[in-house]
């Protein structure tokens, strides 16, 4: 799977950037940090409620699971999303 | 919040052009071009801007017909440490017998020389360029190919980091150069490294400016 990353209306607030998965936009994510290298972009995202992504392809999940958490509690993890 | 700009993480890069662009479309990278010509009517290019002109090609600018541009692309200048850097003006007496002082106009083309100061290093493309500007080059294999490359001259390509950042928001601080080199210091001390200066002007009809460039996703 390959997140896509998608500006806001303003290109230069970080905090209105999406994350897009099979079109779809992810809802249960929070930008802490973007970078732009020339075209190499780089997010610092916070994913609520600890979804685990898969881990081949574009994505490296630092995603940890509380022991005996469940489902539905608020679970909050840093991920890296690159678009290189 | 203000920053105090601190030489550190700032760099030197020498730009090459590649070829010319001038299909009507999208411009391709996120990168400076340099401004060759401008349609006469509806441009691509900032209305404000003007041919030899640089612009960084985010969000991407669509060209027309009329329109082209030449992309950089951009290297860390090797050899160079410290960069002195010094811009002067004409001034024209104008004082008259009622003024308190003196009395100038100023002058608009300003001059902008300074130095490029670091060590001799071989094989450097960048040294080799400079070099070649107040001596012949010959490129000899040892297999049997001498190459002789007769002095040059003409414009080189600087850009110079004054605030560089990735960070989306914050701004970059790029001071554009278009320079010829004047004068070049090639000592060779007993012991230590060589060092290697030479001295520039930049040149005006090439249009030097000093980019601010906010960085955006």
């Amino acid at each position: 799977m390959v997140l896509e990353i998608r500006a806001g209306k303003d290109p230069a607030n970080k905090h209105q950037i999406s994350l897009y998965a099979y079109g779809e936009r992810v809802e249960n994510t929070r930008v802490l940090e973007a970078y732009n290298d020339h075209g190499k972009r780089r997010l610092i995202v916070e994913v609520e409620d600890g979804i685990t992504l898969n881990s081949s392809g574009k994505v490296h999940s630092e995603v940890q699971q509380k022991s005996g958490a469940s489902r539905g509690k608020a679970d909050r993890s840093n991920t890296e999303v690159s678009d290189d | 919040m203000s920053k105090r700009l601190s030489g550190k993480g700032n760099y030197l890069y020498y730009g090459t052009l590649e070829e010319e662009v001038s299909t009507a479309g999208a411009l391709s990278g996120e990168r400076f071009f340099k401004i060759t010509a401008k349609a006469s009517e509806s441009s691509g290019f900032p209305p404000t801007s003007l041919a030899n002109d640089v612009v960084f090609n985010k969000p991407a600018i669509t060209i027309v017909t009329g329109d082209k541009a030449k992309p950089f692309s951009l290297a860390k200048v090797g050899f160079v440490k410290d960069i002195p850097n010094s811009h002067q003006k004409e001034k024209f007496d104008e004082t008259v017998q009622i003024d308190d002082g003196k009395s100038y106009e100023e002058g608009d083309k300003p001059e902008s020389t300074g130095t490029f100061d670091g060590y001799f290093i071989d094989d450097d493309p960048v040294v080799k360029e400079i070099l070649n500007r107040f001596k012949k080059i010959v490129e000899d294999d040892g297999a049997g190919s001498r190459v002789y490359s007769g002095i040059k001259t003409g414009v080189l390509h600087f850009f110079l980091g004054r605030s560089e950042t990735t960070t989306v928001g914050e701004k970059e601080i790029i001071q554009y150069m278009p320079v010829i080199i004047d004068s070049l210091t090639l000592d060779k001390p007993m012991e230590g490294k060589q060092p290697f200066t030479c001295g520039y002007t930049e040149v005006g009809g090439e249009r030097p400016n000093m980019y601010f460039r906010t960085i955006t996703a």
